[in-house]
């Protein structure tokens, strides 16, 4: 029984499979008079040599290209934890769900290793105190008894942290030019489970979607000193826009590093966030988060396995990169200043996995913790982050994201249901950004949304 | 309810037992009671998944038009018709290599049939095959059978280059033919080393039409 459902997500594609099977042919019989993409157009390398030219549903869980047999072996072997569903131990496959927990794999939440819905059960609700001692060195100080996340639900025999539920807010706007829009935003709900488990009236409250995961290899791979570089947390050279580091507690090598994973670039490397994702999403002990009192419920090499398939995940090529309007919309993001934050280009260092070593990439984002405003503000800090500082989301992928998960939204919170809707919450030091962006004309806006969904 | 206490398999297991040797005698009015739950969810689930497909929800096209609508300006779904054959191709190679690697694989590897899909009515093996087959009918543009739709993947493939076309059918009936071969039921030919080299050869097989498949047909998308 304990690896049911992953059978029946298996069912359901192969149920899907037969009925693509009768729509291909609508399709396939355009593509007879299709030229081949190579012939069309040159494709720019989002992910530098770990790029990958699929555009389908599928296109965040394609390995890197350039693996040898062995890191491609240690991959797969990585793709099977990512799905592994876990149970209530004792079982003999993967036994170690909870006792609390928010879901029961990794790709439950990271759908198709894209993001997820913000729903109970996909999404995060993290808390903490304004006062108290922190969990770790500079961070966030925990709820007694529950944390720095709400776990909303618990295996048999067991309460939830909190019961989680949501309600949407709307909100009316228009552009210069008199076109209307509509903005929704939600409201989080913590509603008392155990009756020995209070939920303090003060407590500071932030809801998560989860990012996708692909590309962050290269990410990681980046040098501290060149996102250092870009670090202007003074706003020393006046243009609106700061960009500060944040600095975290990194849990392996037990000091201060620099904070790049997470909407609030709270973790410093994908091993430290596979394991507390392990450990606080599922409830599955591991080598570095241990429960003192028993074995970790899975071993280093799972552990090592599972961060090193999130780091070897290939990057969706571009698409449309000849389209005008794309290339017209990418002069205007540079024009209203968007490229500020979300800069296209980065490089890695040296790497332990070749292939992701010395790469000139486009992930669109500096890594860096930018105000955001009030409108976005969780006031929620996390280690150097102020409530309204988030660190600039890569946007590699942005076109995908309703390919890969169809109603999925966008922001830290998936507020937004639409790319437009994310740029119209942008305040802060993107305040000017957003209302050049506003200013433009219609088409203008739309040649803007076009290339971003080229990316 | 977790979703591991959900599904077709957790129906499966009430139904046929541990070992595909539950009798009548053995269910108790509590497992009839959470049968008929598990049963009104599954329909459910599935109603949803048809919706979808048709009419779409959310205020979303069904998804049989987000896909033949593919490279039209107002689609971003699929904003080249590239992206949809793309698709199509991906989920034909998805279902191979998840054969392939995970759900005979897997098993292989740790020589055990507790990963199998369907073992609890020791019907994994015809389960195999329905992924396959559903794969070529996929490559065919058909429902069922071996003839191709005159706008099918195999046509396109068959115009750039004949032979291999020729490659990907062979392969397909000899990943075919691999997995009719495996004695039945696969839940217990699995644990026994004289059926060994069978499911080597069916895997090899498996494998062999995946590389094809992604080396050759691919670049031709």
């Amino acid at each position: 029984v304990s690896t049911s459902a992953l059978r029946w997500h298996r069912k359901l594609k192969y149920g899907v499979l037969v009925a693509i099977a009768l729509i291909s042919g609508i399709v396939l019989s355009q593509l007879l008079q299709w030229r081949p993409v190579s012939q069309v157009v040159s494709l720019p390398l989002a992910g530098g040599d770990t790029t990958v030219n699929n555009r389908s549903s599928r296109a965040f869980s394609n390995p890197a290209p350039g693996l040898s047999p062995e890191e491609l072996e240690r991959h797969l072997e990585g793709d099977a934890n990512f799905d592994a569903v876990f149970v209530t131990a004792p079982a003999l496959v993967n036994p170690g769900l909870g006792p609390r927990f928010n879901n029961a794999s990794c790709n439950r939440c990271h759908l198709k290793d894209g993001r997820g819905m913000p729903q109970p059960g996909q999404s995060l609700v993290r808390v903490s105190l304004a006062k108290g001692k922190p969990e770790v060195p500079g961070g966030a100080v925990p709820l007694p008894g529950i944390g720095s996340q709400v776990r909303d639900q618990a295996i048999f025999g067991d309460t939830p942290d909190a019961k989680v539920s949501l309600t949407w807010q709307e909100k009316t706007g228009q552009y210069p030019d008199g076109s209307p829009y509509r903005l929704r935003s939600p409201q989080i709900i913590l509603a008392q489970v155990d009756a020995h488990q209070p939920i303090p009236p003060e407590t500071l409250i932030s809801l998560r979607v989860p990012p996708p995961v692909f590309g962050a290899g290269l990410l990681e791979a980046v040098a501290d000193a060149d996102l250092l570089t870009l670090a202007d947390p003074g706003d020393r050279n006046h243009d609106g826009i700061s960009g500060k580091p944040n600095l975290v507690w990194d849990a392996q090598h037990q000091r201060k590093a620099l904070g790049r994973f997470g909407l609030k670039a709270n973790t410093p490397n994908l091993l430290v966030q596979t394991a507390a994702a392990y450990v606080n999403d599922i409830g599955v002990t591991n080598p570095l988060f241990p429960d003192k009192a028993s074995f970790p419920e899975i071993d280093q090499r799972t552990l090592e396995t599972t961060t090193f398939y999130v780091q070897t995940l290939g990057v969706p090529a571009r698409t449309l990169v000849n389209d005008p309007q794309v290339q017209w919309g990418e002069k205007l993001f540079i024009q209203t200043n968007c490229a500020a934050c979300h800069i296209a280009t980065l490089k890695t260092a040296d790497s332990k996995i070749p292939v992701l070593a010395n790469q000139t990439f486009h992930a669109y984002t500096d890594l860096l913790l930018h105000d955001m405003g009030e409108a976005l503000s969780d006031h929620r800090p996390d280690f150097e982050a102020s409530g309204s500082e988030w660190r600039t989301s890569p946007l590699w992928g942005l076109g995908l994201a309703q390919t890969v998960l169809p109603y999925s939204g966008y922001l830290h919170d998936g507020r937004a249901r639409t790319i437009e809707e994310a740029i119209l919450w942008h305040g802060g030091e993107a305040q000017r950004s957003k209302e050049q962006f506003m200013a433009l004309s219609r088409g203008n806006r739309e040649n803007l949304l076009r290339f971003l969904t080229s990316l | 309810m977790q979703d591991g206490q959900k599904g077709m398999h957790t129906v499966e297991y009430l139904l046929f037992g541990a070992e595909n040797n539950k009798t009548l005698a053995q269910f108790t009015d509590r497992e009839r009671q959470y049968l008929k739950a598990l049963g009104q969810n599954l329909k459910q689930v599935s109603d949803q998944l048809l919706t979808s497909w048709k009419a779409g929800v959310k205020d979303q096209p069904g998804y049989r038009t987000v896909m033949t609508t593919a490279g039209e300006a107002s689609n971003s779904t699929y904003p080249t018709i590239l992206a949809a054959a793309q698709e199509i191709v991906a989920g034909m190679l998805d279902s191979i290599s998840e054969v392939a690697t995970e759900k005979l694989g897997t098993p292989m590897k740790e020589k055990s049939n507790q990963g199998l899909e369907s073992r609890f009515s020791f019907n994994t093996l015809s389960d195999l095959l329905a992924n396959v087959t559903s794969a070529r009918n996929v490559y065919f543009g058909v429902k069922d059978g071996i003839t191709p739709s005159s706008s099918s993947l195999s046509v396109y493939v068959e115009q750039k280059n004949p032979s291999l076309d020729r490659q990907i059918k062979t392969e397909f009936q000899q990943a075919l033919s691999a997995l009719e071969a495996l004695p039945k039921p696969l839940e217990k030919s699995i644990l026994e080393d004289q059926y060994a080299a069978k499911f080597q050869s069916a895997q090899a097989a498996l494998i062999s039409l995946q590389q094809t498949i992604e080396q050759k047909l691919v670049p031709l998308i």
